[in-house]
């Protein structure tokens, strides 16, 4: 059983509790969900833009999901520690969380700003963290400021 | 007294950037005027039954069409936003959320007075239906107190959206408007976005009965999911028609026959104000359709903004439209603005009052929409047989050369 997040809103479609006002019996799969079924709060996502953020999924029993999701609720306190900005490959890095660059997802949009590409056009280097862009930076897709955006946790499986 | 507070919100407002210490929100004690808006009727009668002034019958329309805009050019627009580490408390805090609610039984009164009196108080046919229209403004502000709770997730929020939604016969909005609207926003798709170059009175042959259908397919939809039969006390669409047709059998039972006349006036006109919010909303706006088919998502400049104070006090901040279809969940006290928004002129009244004087909207608008397209034509919704109209009138503008080569 799986837990999964409308990015936009934080509406979570829980498995195991489903969704029976909108015809979804506690019990039901995400997969046997409508692929075209829109977020029942905020409409603005479909289905496929939901983010898995606990549980475990059934085609992926074996991997680990991540740890107790950081849940909607914007958080822009930036990780403090980073003073430094570290170009060296990520992809050595044990998934502690103080030595791996993270990716931002803009909460209005869905842009995802990535520390170790940095954005070359925005004019920051691969390697930029997220708490060394100005503070009055905006999503260069949609202009919503840098305090809408949320930490994206993403399956740990896809880091290598 | 009053303007001297506004004005001062407003400097306030644009100072506030960088400031660390807690929060205090300006507009708090203000969102009272979108609970007592509604009492705006009663209010009149009041004063015609003072001074014996039938032009007190139409307190509503002089408010809503002439005073409210002119006090949105005098106070001018409001772009504070709250820092986004206040926004959890500000959506925590009960107060916002119990205006709401109290908003609801002001509506009632609302309707039970104005009935009492046209069927009680001596009343010409020319007051009678100044008044009738007067009811229709406020009632159409029933609409917007239902938007605002009908995008809550609790169970209670949504019961109250029913109740103030029955006031004004238009309950399957909330369905409608949150699975429908909200999804379908600024694409060919949804009946409630306008086109450039159709008038008010055209889009509402398609929107108002676009809506119905639409409400009715997306709530077939989920009670087939649960096997539950669309005729069914489970239906929302069917749950509030049920409340208005109980208050709308009750005021004619009580109030008399002339009630067959006022209720459907009021009734209509209320529609209307719905109408015009449509309307103004997103005209002529498009989201790009992706390689993959799909509409990209809703951005806050899929919709127009507008920040007038003044209008947005009355309207539970109904105007911070950007943000409000980018989030639709957030509480209209957290509403931001955004930089480069498409923007209206004025405020919502004012808009309304232009939308029926086609020629007057488009003079206002239609640049607007394509200073929003950069001049490209193929990026805004165009009504179908006006594009040659536009080509002649804009054709001169070259689309804006990219400065980014656009990727594919």
């Amino acid at each position: 059983m799986a837990k999964y997040q409308c990015p936009g809103c934080g509406y979570t479609y829980d498995e195991i509790q489903g969704n029976p006002h909108e015809g979804f019996p506690p019990g039901t799969l995400w997969s046997q969900v409508p692929e075209d079924y829109a977020c029942p709060d905020c409409a603005v996502r479909d289905k496929e833009d939901f983010i898995l953020i606990g549980g475990t999924p059934p085609d992926e029993a074996a991997q680990t999901a991540p740890s107790p999701a950081a849940a909607a609720p914007v958080t822009p306190a930036a990780p403090a520690a980073h003073q430094a900005p570290q170009p060296a490959s990520v992809a050595q890095a044990p998934p502690a969380a103080d030595t791996v660059y993270r990716k931002w997802l803009c909460i209005t949009c869905g842009h995802i700003y990535d520390e170790a590409l940095g954005d070359e056009h925005e004019g920051f280097a691969p390697g930029t963290l997220f708490s060394q862009i100005p503070n009055d930076w905006c999503c260069p897709d949609c202009g919503a400021t840098k305090e809408d955006y949320v930490l994206y946790e993403e399956k740990l499986g896809e880091l290598a | 007294m009053k303007s001297e507070a506004l004005d001062n919100m407003n400097e306030m407002g644009t100072a506030e950037a960088g400031t660390v210490e807690a929060y205090v929100d300006k507009k708090r004690y203000f969102w009272m005027l979108s609970v007592f808006w509604p009492l705006t009727p009663l209010i009149g009668l009041y004063l015609v039954s003072a001074t014996g002034w039938s032009l007190w019958y139409g307190t509503v329309l002089i408010l809503w069409y002439l005073a409210i805009p002119l006090l949105d050019a005098m106070f001018g627009e409001d772009f504070s936003n709250p820092p986004e580490s206040a926004v959890p408390d500000l959506e925590k805090d009960r107060y916002y959320r119990v205006l709401t609610y109290l908003t609801v039984p002001m509506h009632y009164a609302a309707m039970i007075g104005a009935c009492w009196w046209v069927a009680t108080q001596p009343i010409n046919v020319f007051e009678f239906i100044v008044f009738a229209l007067s009811m229709g403004i406020v009632n159409g502000l029933a609409l917007n107190t239902g938007h605002e709770l009908g995008h809550k997730k609790e169970t209670f929020d949504r019961w109250m959206a029913k109740l103030v939604l029955a006031v004004v016969g238009y309950g399957h909005f909330f369905i409608e408007h949150n699975k429908g609207h909200h999804r379908d926003v600024a694409t060919p798709e949804d009946p409630a976005t306008s086109r450039m170059g159709e008038n008010i009175y055209s889009f509402s042959t398609r929107e108002i009965p676009g809506a119905f259908k639409r409400a009715w397919e997306l709530e077939a939809v989920r009670l087939e999911r649960g096997g539950k039969n669309v005729w069914s006390l489970d239906n929302e669409i069917l749950q509030p028609l049920i409340i208005t047709v109980v208050l709308y059998a009750g005021l004619l039972a009580f109030f008399g026959p002339i009630m067959l006349v006022f209720l459907p006036i009021q009734m209509a006109y209320g529609w209307w104000q719905l109408t015009s919010a449509n309307y103004i909303e997103h005209y002529g706006l498009l989201r790009e359709k992706l390689p993959n088919g799909k509409y990209e998502h809703q951005k806050p400049h899929h919709s127009w903004n507008s920040n007038h104070i003044m209008s947005n006090l009355i309207l539970f901040h109904l105007q911070r439209h950007s943000d409000h279809h980018a989030h639709p969940t957030r509480s209209y006290q957290s509403l931001r603005d955004f930089k480069d928004l498409p923007a209206l002129p004025t405020g919502y009244p004012g808009m309304f009052f232009a939308a029926m004087v086609p020629s007057w909207f488009r003079s206002m608008m239609d640049h607007r929409v394509l200073d929003w397209a950069k001049g490209d034509l193929n990026k805004i919704q165009i009504e179908p047989g006006m594009r040659e109209y536009y080509e002649r009138k804009f054709g001169s503008i070259e689309p804006a050369q990219s400065v980014t080569v656009p990727t594919g």
